[in-house]
């Protein structure tokens, strides 16, 4: 009875509800409408496919939808009886219904794009390059994200036995690798490792066992450029994982479903293996979490010193709940009278399993911390508060990665560079363990705290900022670590710093070329003026400025702030480059003073009206206050206030140059030249 | 033929089916007795091949039980689509088994004022059963195998029922399977009938087969002296006295019996023919089984 006609009509049958296929195609032509509506309003930031989080979401839950309208019978007694007493195998009744949910649940969605498609190369003449393409892909990734749902919902309803279990199941198959991940692994790793920045394959192993992560990565996450969008495709890794996701699943129900055992239907699990694991992976989950949650408890309360107390402590309260755990389940599960603990060989393994996945951080920190790549190929450096304005240095200093990982980028060294960094890294390595954790991000402290710290204290072995390294490594993988910095090492980094190669990446600019069309603009943090400039004037002051870039040296950093920028904006692209000009730039300001502009104007040389301080301080929750508005407009006062002042776009160098960023203050600053005033966000220099 | 042998059914610790042997002839109604939890309805589920033995096997027609043309379950509680009419549901059955009547089906559906348009869920118990047996019967399947069919039914219900059966019976030869845990419910169409306890075979056959060598006389004597030493004499397997009138059931040669009666000079001697339910009693109180747990 498994003939290829009896099961084509057992494709129809599956259908006699007509759910699956209102569920499929009621989805679909709702997605469609709604696409097409807001297509024909907005083609730039309307996204039938990728890029549309709706779509994934969508996609994700209809495979659930699916995959319990077609297969919930398997938790249903009397229907399974009446099934499996008729002359069908349970194969054909169970891969018909499988098929059936595809044909509902893909065939529609699959149409309504390829209808969206079309509709939008119809009226988007930006989309038409894009309309096989990102059909296409769209297609693709709405297929691979329904799948892997359909078949988490399959694999959850065939080895359950009833749908409290199965719910649970898709839940642990959904949410299980993440927790491990995000909730043991990288707070375990940012507790015991000091110089924890990022793992990536922590991060990979999360993006592809996350089926949510992975789903919506397939639809580009984080992107919102229609461009970008357009052009995305899924990365292969990602690809390949949707791949093993779903053939992994269709292994576990295809050997369920001929497996399980019928009479067990109402009970928690159908099958024994099943039980086992599920039992075993929750109970090591929650023993490594707790694991974690302990270290992080303790780490926040006794500081990081008493690292093997605190391992000692966590590892105890894993074991603890792990037998917890395993009671509980076994309370659950195991049959009346049943002994509790007849599965203790099972809850020793996992216990001890879960006790050394959490001790193995704490062992391995030593060995994480030390270590130091000599054949890198390239590395990456960030050294928070160095070459980047002071709202950089906040995001930076509270953790932005998206910051770090920028310079990290800009910053990658691979030649005279590369060999001078690794010097440098090689003594801050050797010498982190002695660096006392005075930082920001172990106390907290705010970066012009550590700043009043940093000039309060002659402390040299202080941490005063850190520095985060990416060490690309010849086989193309990334290991990344972050270090505390000394203030002696960060007078020692210069050693870098003064590398061309080095310079070239902080300052860009030098690499311009052909800037004879270019718009060129001085500007001083108050006003901008433009350079009425030839090219060869241009190119001259390009050049001067190379040279003095050449000869800059760290050193020289900490003792003065630019004096303004030169502006380069492209003719070609519009794209703008700044260039810092201090006062030490001999050529640089010589040829603008030459070419009609002061390159000594500070703020105190233009006509302040006034001046405001915006401080603002904590009060308790529903207390009014805590804001305060100072405004100086008294010449007496301005006078005073306009020698402290600087504008606040001069602030590159807060590491080097701190200054004071208290309150906010805004200068009220006439312009002569054009009778308006200019408000000019500034900061105070230190006393 | 369906042949069973040395099955062997476990759910957790709890023995459904303990070492099952058994034979059920073609042709013939064939009942299985026992009390709530006996083993009934897994045996059936194992042969309609809805559960998998732990050992032994179960052959239909030397095929192992499984999915099969051949064999039609009927459930205590059968299953219907939601809002399913007999019409739905014989078309829907007409698609699995090749042989169903659908004709058939809409003639014993009128002759028993059962609509073929209403939805089954508004009929009542003893409707939804008879139209699911007139479905399984008209599904023409070789084998039947029915679990508590009659439970619960009046007995005009039961009785129209049975009457399906025996019509089908007479039209064409099939074998049904009967489970009852209700005697009565059984002896009036089953030839054969399994009794089953606590998952095994208690006893399985053609009770008036085995009933050959079993007699009920019922004597009235003078007095209490002329009975005493009976039970010594005879094999008797049941004595009911009132003052001087007894029963008795005994094993053995008719024309013995009768002489060693006689010999104690009875008022009256008389020969009763036996109750099925009486036989079974007899052969039960043998095997130490408490057949009136079953009885009514």
């Amino acid at each position: 009875m498994t003939s290829a006609k009896c099961f084509i009509s057992w494709v129809r049958e599956s259908g006699r509800g007509h759910l699956a296929a209102c569920a499929g195609w009621g989805t679909a032509v709702l997605y469609g409408i709604l696409s097409l509506t807001r297509l024909s309003f907005d083609t730039e930031n309307t996204f039938f496919g990728i890029g549309s989080v709706e779509l994934w979401r969508g996609c994700a839950a209809l495979g659930i939808v699916m995959a319990l309208l077609e297969f919930f019978y398997l938790l249903q007694p009397a229907k399974l009886d009446f099934y499996y007493s008729l002359p069908v195998s349970r194969k054909t009744i169970f891969w018909s219904r499988y098929v059936h949910g595809i044909i509902h649940g893909a065939v529609p969605a699959v149409l309504v794009m390829a209808a969206c498609g079309i509709y939008q190369a119809s009226i988007d003449t930006s989309f038409d390059p894009y309309t096989g393409s990102y059909t296409g892909k769209s297609i693709f990734v709405c297929a691979a994200v329904f799948f892997l749902f359909y078949h988490i919902g399959i694999a959850s309803l065939t080895v359950c036995g009833n749908i409290v279990s199965a719910v649970l199941a898709g839940a642990v198959l959904t949410a299980g690798f993440p927790l491990l991940i995000q909730g043991a692994c990288i707070p375990l790793s940012e507790n015991y490792f000091d110089a924890y920045y990022r793992i990536p394959l922590t991060e990979l192993l999360n993006s592809v066992l996350s089926p949510l992560d992975l789903a919506s990565g397939l639809f580009g996450r984080e992107l919102y450029l229609k461009p970008n969008i357009l052009a995305f495709s899924p990365d292969i890794s990602l690809i390949l994982a949707v791949f093993v996701w779903i053939l992994a699943l269709f292994a576990v129900f295809a050997f369920a479903q001929k497996a399980r055992q019928t009479e067990r239907v109402g009970r928690a699990f159908v099958l024994l293996p099943a039980e086992r694991v599920v039992e075993t992976w929750v109970t090591f989950l929650c023993g490594i979490l707790v694991f974690s949650f302990f270290t992080e408890l303790l780490t926040g309360t006794a500081g990081a010193g008493n690292r093997p107390g605190t391992a000692a402590m966590s590892a105890a309260g894993a074991a603890a709940v792990c037998v917890g755990v395993h009671c509980l389940m076994e309370g659950i599960l195991k049959k009346p009278g049943a002994k509790l603990m007849r599965r203790r060989w099972q809850l020793a393994g996992t216990g001890a399993a879960a006790v050394c996945a959490g001790a193995a951080f704490a062992v391995g920190a030593p060995a994480y911390d030390g270590w130091f790549p000599e054949d890198a190929q390239a590395v990456g450096i960030s050294i928070n508060g160095l070459d980047m304005n002071y709202d950089t240095y906040r995001e930076a200093v509270y953790g932005d990665t998206y910051v770090i990982d920028g310079q990290l980028a800009q910053y990658e060294l691979s030649g005279e560079g590369k060999a001078a960094l690794l010097g440098w890294l090689e003594d801050v390595v050797r010498g982190s363990g002695d660096v006392q954790t005075a930082g920001m991000e172990t106390t907290g402290m705010q970066p012009e705290e550590v700043q009043t710290s940093e000039t309060q204290s002659e402390e040299t072995s202080a941490e005063i900022t850190r520095a985060t390294v990416c060490y690309r490594m010849e086989n193309g993988t990334c290991r990344y670590r972050s270090y505390p910095v000394t203030e002696t090492q960060l007078a020692a980094f210069s050693a870098v710093y003064n590398t061309e190669e080095y310079k070239t990446a902080a300052y860009p600019a030098v690499k311009l070329s052909d800037v004879s069309e270019d718009r060129f603009t001085w500007r001083d943090g108050v006003k901008d003026r433009d350079l009425p400039l030839n090219a060869d004037e241009k190119e001259a002051l390009l050049e001067a400025w190379r040279e003095d870039i050449s000869s800059l040296e760290m050193e020289e950093l900490s003792a003065v702030l630019p004096c303004g920028f030169v502006r380069i904006r492209s003719s070609t692209d519009g794209s703008a480059s700044d260039l810092p000009v201090y006062p030490f730039f001999e050529k640089t300001c010589g040829l603008l003073e030459r070419y009609g502009t002061d390159t000594g104007n500070a703020l105190a040389d233009y006509t302040i009206d006034s001046v405001e301080v915006l401080e603002s301080t904590p009060v308790p929750a529903n207390v009014s206050g805590g804001v305060h508005l100072s405004v100086y407009d008294k010449t007496d006062e301005i006078a005073e206030l306009a020698q402290k002042l600087v504008p606040d776009e001069l602030d590159i160098q807060p590491l080097l140059c701190p200054l004071e960023h208290t309150g906010d203050v805004e200068a009220v600053v006439t312009d002569e030249e054009t009778n308006s005033l200019i408000r000019v966000d500034c900061v105070m220099k230190r006393e | 033929m369906i042949r069973i042998s040395d099955l062997v059914k476990t759910f957790d610790d709890t023995c459904a089916a303990d070492h099952i042997s058994l034979e059920i002839p073609e042709g013939i109604l064939f009942g299985l007795l026992g009390t709530n939890g006996a083993g009934k309805t897994t045996l059936l589920r194992l042969t309609a091949g809805i559960l998998e033995a732990d050992s032994g096997e179960i052959l239909v027609d030397g095929e192992p039980a499984g999915a099969s043309e051949k064999v039609f379950y009927l459930p205590d509680t059968p299953y219907y689509f939601p809002n399913a009419t007999i019409e739905q549901m014989a078309g829907f059955y007409g698609r699995q088994y090749r042989e169903m009547d659908t004709e058939g089906v809409r003639y014993m559906a009128e002759s028993l004022n059962l609509d073929m348009r209403q939805p089954i869920r508004t009929f009542s118990k003893g409707m939804k059963r008879q139209a699911f047996l007139i479905l399984a019967l008209c599904a023409r399947t070789k084998y039947l195998l029915c679990d508590e069919v009659f439970d619960g039914l009046d007995p005009i219900a039961s009785e129209v029922m049975k009457n399906l059966f025996r019509q089908e019976m007479r039209e064409r030869k099939f074998t049904a399977v009967v489970a009852s845990h209700r005697l009565p419910e059984l002896e009036d169409i089953c030839d054969n009938i399994a009794i089953l306890h606590k998952g095994g075979v208690v006893t399985a056959g053609d009770m008036r087969m085995k009933a050959e060598n079993i007699w009920k006389f019922q004597c009235v004597f003078h007095d209490a002296d002329d009975r005493v030493g009976l039970e010594k004499e005879l094999d008797v397997v049941r004595c009911h006295t009132d003052v001087n009138f007894v029963t008795l059931i005994v094993r053995g040669d008719r024309e013995e019996i009768r002489t060693e009666l006689y010999k104690r000079r009875p008022v009256f001697v008389a020969e009763v023919p036996m109750s099925l339910e009486e036989i079974f009693i007899a052969e039960m109180e043998v095997k130490g089984y408490d057949i009136r747990k079953v009885l009514h």
